[in-house]
């Protein structure tokens, strides 16, 4: 471990590096394309006691107020729910957890309908991440409470629990916005329960930033503590000096708190929390402190680049970005699902 | 004799049932104390009671005079290490020295990353265990009895003074079972650990533990040197067969032959 951690140190830099050019890239690409260089000299410009010129306000209007606030949200949405699935899949020993399949997003969701319908959110801007925290909360509760017995959390159990929990909480915010008789209703439906981030801009930023970073950077500090319990169970980590209910409560609460708050930006985004832990998995190994960060990062990688697809593939109608990673995530998942059947007989 | 664990009284019940009642045992340093008993006697329930995995629903047990139940999770887990009778197959492809490594948890600090000298306590652990070739495997791909030895050495890597083994060799072919139950023996012997196992085998029992605690539906009915336990009416008494015993010269223990089940 101890050349390892030279290691994960030049992984975090290069994937930092990565994050960085590819935030560039979708700043730069859009329905008006604007050149590497001109991007980087409106960035540099918005350094103190920087300068720089050759480029139009008209351009750096769409980069600093339209795509950058965007992509910075991409980088929060894909960061944390992949960070979500990873510590929920070391959390129920159980490699098919992700907040979107297991319901823990249809909770954020509800919160956040709560929030919009209700007009709460209209008033007091912060009640839209606080409903959606409570509300992934008491979906991540209610699916633990239900699907693991004596520590052991069995797959279809979990997968079942959670389907039923998600199809609910999802039925009542189906219907919390019909209720509200806006003749946007569909589109809102469509927004909540097929995410993206069109629409998005510097306020849903600031909104979500603070606890999304702080949540993850916690999150992360509990990697050894998932390293046991990933390999020995409950009791063997209990064991070894664990303590096992307030690492659960911990881990609990902080994956509700970050998928929480970016459903309630984003709407359901699914499969980002199964399909990036997993590549990371295969190519770095099953190692919590390696995974946990280097997944929030190849997460923003990854939904940066979906992102991007959405909204340049078909100019004219714009793809929603939760349609895309099912459409990559679902095969993705029952791929997964033969996988693990093979192994085990215990489905 | 140091004793390191004391049960005074003990009981433990489940869903409105006495699986353990009122048992009195003191563990001692140095001991190789093996349980035996059927199926259903209590024997996994006492050594997770030992191993503060549950808490007894009336008496008390002592760790080094000190009340158990009061003591942080942690301290009890630089003293006692358990070895759980199967662990469950894994679906984390970890190599087999990081799974040892983890034995180091309870000795390091929240933020301390391992040191070499964890380092050097986890590959002795292997090196005791014959399990230094597999360091490199994925715990997911080894078969189940290199898993349970690398799970020993996990417990190893621990440096306890009490080690708990729930059947320890349920697992292994009959080379690993002598290797395994010899290294432990001379862990009692030289390090002055202190070993409750508990063993299916009542012959390898016999051969390798210094002192028997038979147990039967739920309570301890003898507590003594192997040969004392170990005879034909206890054997009737507890197991319901009727059994030869016999002084077994060449390996130190009882060679028992089942005659049948008592009428």
């Amino acid at each position: 471990m101890i050349p390892a951690m030279g290691r994960i140190s030049v992984l975090l830099l290069g994937l930092l590096a990565v994050l960085l050019v590819s935030v560039i890239c979708a700043t730069a690409v859009g329905s008006v394309f604007i050149p590497f260089p001109t991007v980087v000299a409106i960035f540099l410009d918005r350094l103190p006691g920087v300068s720089t010129e050759g480029w139009l306000p008209a351009q750096a209007a769409i980069i600093l107020h339209l795509r950058f606030p965007r992509v910075l949200l991409a980088v929060l949405v894909g960061g944390a729910l992949s960070l979500a699935g990873a510590v929920l899949q070391g959390l129920f020993r159980n490699p098919m957890a992700d907040p979107g399949i297991i319901g823990v997003s249809s909770g954020g969701a509800l919160g956040a309908v709560v929030a919009v319908t209700s007009g709460l959110a209209l008033e007091y801007p912060w009640t839209l991440p606080l409903f959606a925290f409570m509300g992934a909360g008491g979906a991540t509760l209610a699916i633990y409470r239900l699907s693991t017995h004596h520590g052991r959390t069995p797959l279809a159990r979990l997968l079942l629990a959670g389907l039923a929990v998600g199809a609910f909480l999802t039925a009542m915010s189906s219907f919390l916005l019909s209720l509200a008789q806006n003749i946007f209703v569909l589109r809102e439906m469509l927004f909540w329960l097929l995410g993206g981030l069109d629409g998005r801009g510097w306020r849903h930023v600031l909104l979500v930033s603070g606890p999304v970073i702080l949540g993850s950077l916690a999150l992360v500090l509990f990697a050894r503590d998932l390293n046991l319990l990933a390999v020995l169970g409950e009791e063997g980590a209990k064991s070894l000096g664990v303590e096992m209910t307030q690492l659960k409560r911990w881990l609990l609460a902080l994956t509700a708190l970050i998928t929480g708050v970016v459903v309630s930006v984003s709407g359901i985004i699914g499969f980002v929390g199964l399909i990036v832990p997993h590549a990371v998995r295969l190519l770095w190994g099953p190692d919590h402190r390696v995974l946990l960060p280097v997944s929030f990062l190849a997460g923003a990688v990854f939904v940066i680049w979906t992102d991007l697809f959405t909204r340049t593939v078909l100019p004219a109608e714009e793809l929603r970005l939760g349609v895309v990673t099912a459409a990559i995530g679902a095969p993705f998942f029952l791929y997964l699902l033969q996988r693990y059947r093979l192994r085990t007989e215990e489905i | 004799m140091d004793p390191i664990l004391t049960l005074t009284g003990a009981r433990k019940d489940w869903n409105g049932q006495t699986v353990l009642n009122d048992v009195n045992v003191t563990i001692h340093r140095g001991e190789f104390v093996g349980l035996i008993g059927p199926n259903g006697a209590g024997k996994t329930t006492l050594l997770r009671l030992m191993a503060k995995l549950l808490e007894p629903t009336g008496g008390a047990i002592f760790l080094d005079g000190r009340v158990l139940a009061g003591l942080r999770q942690r301290e009890v887990s630089r003293q006692i290490a358990t070895v759980p009778q199967s662990s469950p197959s894994p679906d984390f492809a970890f190599p087999a020295l990081e799974v040892v490594l983890m034995g180091r948890y309870p000795h390091r600090g929240r933020w301390q990353k391992e040191q070499p000298e964890d380092y050097a306590i986890a590959r002795q652990a292997m090196a005791d265990t014959r399990t230094e070739s597999l360091a490199s495997r994925p715990i997911t791909e080894l078969s189940g009895g290199e898993r349970q030895r690398v799970v020993v050495a996990r417990a190893l890597a621990q440096r306890p003074r009490l080690l708990l083994l729930d059947e320890p060799t349920a697992n292994l072919d009959l080379c690993h079972q002598l290797q395994v139950l010899t290294l432990i023996r001379n862990l009692v012997r030289t390090e002055a650990l202190a070993v409750v196992a508990a063993i299916h085998d009542l012959m390898l029992a016999s051969r390798y533990c210094d002192r028997l605690l038979l147990l039967k539906a739920g309570s301890v009915i003898a507590d003594d040197a192997p040969a004392a336990v170990l005879t034909p009416e206890r054997l009737a008494d507890a197991f319901g067969v009727v059994a030869h015993v016999e002084a077994d010269v060449e390996t130190g223990g009882l060679r028992i032959t089942v005659i049948g089940p008592v009428d």
